[in-house]
């Protein structure tokens, strides 16, 4: 008798975290087992078995194969946390939050950068980047270079609007109500812009890294 | 001479099991046959951690098998002991019955 197949997500789970050579003989057993508990086992408790043995099992080879994402993503939330450290420490962090400001810099430099790379070549960086995983030199070279075309495009975007803010609080310097925040929200922008640019440098830098060590690619 | 490698509890039943199995020792019926001896259920993420640890000691070895329908297609993993494997096993049992030799356990209000 044919029974249901397992829980797709908990599958899809498991390919992403599994060694390549662990995957097919893993997957395998699993789907094996789950046919044959099938036979006297509610289809409920069919699947909590196993999203039981899935997590269970990404869970022992989480750190293994995806060191490169808990890495990245460890640096930049440590990043983040001596940002608002900094920012506390500055009089609160409830003023350098301004949503309008990232508005402004980070869509249209993803814009930018979709129009001068591709989309296919962003999704490749992004999943280089997280995979920690390079096949050849063209591909860190395509990936390196999304990276620093988001941080280069933020960056100018961001000087651009901030110069824009001053020739507006320039027309209206008599108002001192109104210069000093808007002031302030101009400079958050070159703020965020400067953030962005300093993640896309290490994401760059880390590609480069991956690629060091392929050997060039044929012509 | 070798240097003698005593193994851990796990990997000692892990490479039982494969003995015990044969031609048939895969991922299910290794995670079957402890299940039923000895009550141990193991994930299956937590055999193949132990597998692959002793694939590299060289103390098993595997070859890949053909795919099956009732497994979505994909091909199991077969397990075999090598000579180092065996001799590994061997030492390991020498070392704990010289450690049980005159060895008497006593427990309160049981003769």
């Amino acid at each position: 008798m044919k029974n249901g197949s397992p829980p797709r997500i908990a599958e899809a789970l498991l390919e992403k975290v599994l060694p390549g050579d662990l995957r097919e003989p893993l997957l395998g057993d699993l789907e094996e087992e789950y046919q044959q508990i099938q036979i006297n086992r509610s289809k409920q408790a069919c699947q909590i078995w196993y999203w039981r043995q899935a997590l269970l099992t990404s869970f022992h080879f989480f750190n293994q194969t995806q060191k490169a994402l808990i890495m990245f993503a460890f640096s930049v939330l440590f990043f983040a946390a001596l940002t608002i450290f900094a920012m506390e420490l500055s009089g609160g962090s409830s003023m350098f939050f301004d949503v309008p400001s990232l508005i402004i810099t980070l869509p249209p430099a993803l814009v930018f950068t979709l129009a001068v790379t591709s989309p296919g070549n962003v999704k490749q960086a992004f999943s280089c980047l997280f995979s920690g995983h390079v096949d050849s030199l063209r591909q860190v070279k395509s990936s390196a270079m999304v990276f620093n075309v988001l941080g280069n495009s933020c960056l100018w975007l961001g000087a651009l609007m901030t110069l824009l803010g001053w020739v507006a609080m320039g027309s209206h310097i008599e108002d001192v109500a109104v210069f000093g925040p808007a002031f302030a929200v101009s400079v958050l922008t070159l703020l965020y812009a400067m953030g962005v640019k300093l993640v896309c440098y290490v994401a760059a830098q880390r590609i480069i890294y991956l690629g060091q060590g392929l050997s060039p690619d044929p012509d | 001479m070798g240097k003698s490698r005593f193994l851990g509890e796990f990997e000692q039943f892990v490479l039982l099991a494969i003995l015990r199995l044969g031609e048939q020792a895969y991922g299910t019926t290794i995670r079957q046959i402890l299940l039923d001896v000895i009550q141990r259920d193991v994930s299956i993420g937590a055999l193949y951690t132990t597998l692959t640890r002793l694939e590299d000691k060289g103390l098993i070895r595997s070859a890949m098998g053909e795919a099956t329908a009732k497994r979505g297609g994909r091909a199991k993993k077969f397990f075999e002991i090598t000579a180092e494997g065996k001799q590994a096993l061997q030492e390991t049992r020498q070392s704990l019955d010289a450690m049980w030799r005159d060895v008497k356990l006593t427990f309160v209000g049981v003769k």
